[in-house]
């Protein structure tokens, strides 16, 4: 696969209301929805950025996802050289959902555009990146489960193709009740390789 | 998508069941009329993924990878033969089925209207009088393969290159950024240069900022008096459907030497002087530029080029 000359530096996963950082908790809090931990998260992270509270469920998530395997990392490289490679299955369906009920009825007709907006899963990239100024790639891939093979292939081509130095791949999905992130910092050098196993393997809350 | 990726296979000569034939899909909201309770008993619930709808119309044609669905906005379609072309180029399949699709839906319609986005007219891209999109549907295939057709020419992708605005959700960039960075990197990355451009197939949404900050990045990256054209003049906007289906223009304006004038336009509307076609002519065409942009701030940039004479 080409794989083996790139590791990952940083990964996390958010999933039943824990949060993991590196393979150690970092935060969990049992009672309440999910959405209620999202937001108790983003507090922990003290990432004092307003719009996270205007932006829908799934960028909240993606949000906090970020901000979490960001958070001990100062990025050095050209904004330009930063790439997102996120996935997920269920689209922007939660918000779809949302967006739909206020046009299905006639009687009760009221689409809002703050609403329609986030009708589109490549949002939460540019969420992302518009919190952390990154101009690089993006590519947003419907997967019916986490598909490590293909972050692992898309991320690895990315940095030897030499279009991105560094990439931030992931997973950040929500259906219904169920909702995960995993993401990972992909970089020339960190503790693991980058391997489909490896991300696997973290994804599942083993690695 | 059926009859669209039958008719591109049947032309193409490829085998579409084959093992190193992949599929890759881009849409932007699919299925999303199920959404609608009408359809509740006639569909399971699963047919509203658009996972699920790769894997109907990819086991329909008997096809047993995995398929690839890209959902980047109203850039899904470049990227997605972005995709397909590196991983032929790779030599990790022969071929490559690449179908863009999105329907004009109560729920797209409604959603542009919110945003008070959509034209009163046909729209008119680049025009000083557009004042907005019109909505169109489609489904468009490409097929790509390693393997040279027994044609006069062919056209083949080069590459490409996307980008980030990190501006804002909903509107592009005012200066132009994000697009001009994604043209940048695929030029470096593949040693193109401005004046080696023939044709450039624009984004062309005409809404007021869209045009104008494409015509700010073809002004920073030196293709201000190449001929380009929105093709979205005689469709509208096809949203994930978009990029294949001009990249499927592009490709015939290409092979038939003919630049196809960009209707809708006729008094320049940009603040940077931008060379759009206004009659159709016929021009040697070797190199093209393709580029779309997105909500989410996202941008694409793809070349073409003919070879084969």
């Amino acid at each position: 696969m080409g794989t083996e000359n790139y590791h990952i530096s940083s990964s996390i996963v958010v999933r039943n209301k824990v949060a993991i950082n590196n393979g150690a908790v970092f935060f969990e809090k049992k009672d309440g929805d999910e959405l209620t931990f999202i937001k108790e998260l983003y507090k922990q992270l003290k990432s004092e950025y307003p719009k996270f509270y205007k932006m829908d469920n799934l960028c909240k998530l993606a949000f906090v996802a970020a901000e979490l395997l960001l958070k001990d990392r100062k990025l050095s490289y050209a904004s330009d050289e930063i790439a997102l490679v996120l996935s997920n299955a269920s689209s922007s369906l939660d918000t779809d959902r949302t967006y739909f009920n206020s046009v299905e009825e006639k009687s009760n007709y009221f689409p809002s555009p703050a609403v329609f907006v986030y009708t589109l899963p490549n949002i939460m990239m540019g969420e992302i990146c518009i919190r952390h100024h990154f101009l690089g790639e993006n590519a947003f891939f419907i997967s019916e489960k986490f598909d490590a093979d293909l972050l692992a292939e898309y991320s690895s081509n990315l940095l030897s193709s030499g279009k991105s130095s560094c990439v931030i791949a992931g997973w950040v999905e929500i259906n219904g009740n169920n909702w995960e992130a995993a993401m990972f910092l992909v970089e020339a050098t960190g503790k693991q390789d980058l391997s489909a196993a490896n991300l696997e393997k973290i994804y599942s809350g083993i690695g | 998508m059926l009859l669209s990726i039958a008719d591109a296979v049947r032309l193409s000569g490829i085998d579409a069941t084959a093992n190193d034939t992949l599929f890759v899909f881009s849409t932007t909201k699919g299925n999303i009329e199920l959404l609608n309770s009408k359809y509740k008993t006639e569909f399971e619930s699963s047919r509203i993924q658009l996972w699920k709808t790769a894997q109907v119309v990819t086991g329909y044609f008997k096809n047993k990878n995995k398929p690839v669905v890209i959902s980047n906005a109203c850039i899904s379609g470049v990227v997605a033969i972005i995709y397909a072309s590196e991983l032929i180029q790779q030599g990790k399949y022969k071929n490559a089925v690449v179908c863009g699709m999105d329907a004009l839906t109560e729920f797209v319609v409604s959603g542009f209207q919110s945003f008070l986005a959509i034209s009163t007219e046909p729209c008119k891209p680049f025009d000083q009088n557009r004042n907005g999109i019109s909505l169109g549907e489609a489904c468009a295939t490409i097929v790509l393969s390693s393997e040279k057709k027994q044609e006069n020419t062919s056209v083949e992708i080069i590459g490409g290159a996307t980008s980030n605005d990190a501006n804002h959700i909903s509107g592009p960039s005012r200066t132009g950024e994000g697009l001009m960075k994604a043209i940048e990197h695929v030029f470096a990355q593949h040693k193109i240069s401005a004046g080696e451009i023939d044709f450039i197939s624009a984004h062309g949404t005409a809404t007021p900022y869209n045009d104008e900050m494409e015509a700010i990045a073809f002004s920073r990256t030196h293709l201000e008096k190449v001929p380009l054209n929105s093709f979205k003049g005689y469709y509208g906007h096809t949203l994930g459907a978009a990029g294949v289906l001009e990249t499927v223009l592009t490709s015939m304006s290409m092979k038939n030497n003919l630049l196809v004038k960009s209707l809708g336009y006729s008094t320049p509307g940009v603040s940077k002087p931008v060379n759009v076609i206004t009659e159709n002519s016929i021009i040697e065409i070797r190199t093209s530029l393709k580029v779309a942009s997105g909500f989410g701030g996202c941008n694409a940039a793809m070349i073409l080029k003919k070879n084969g004479h």
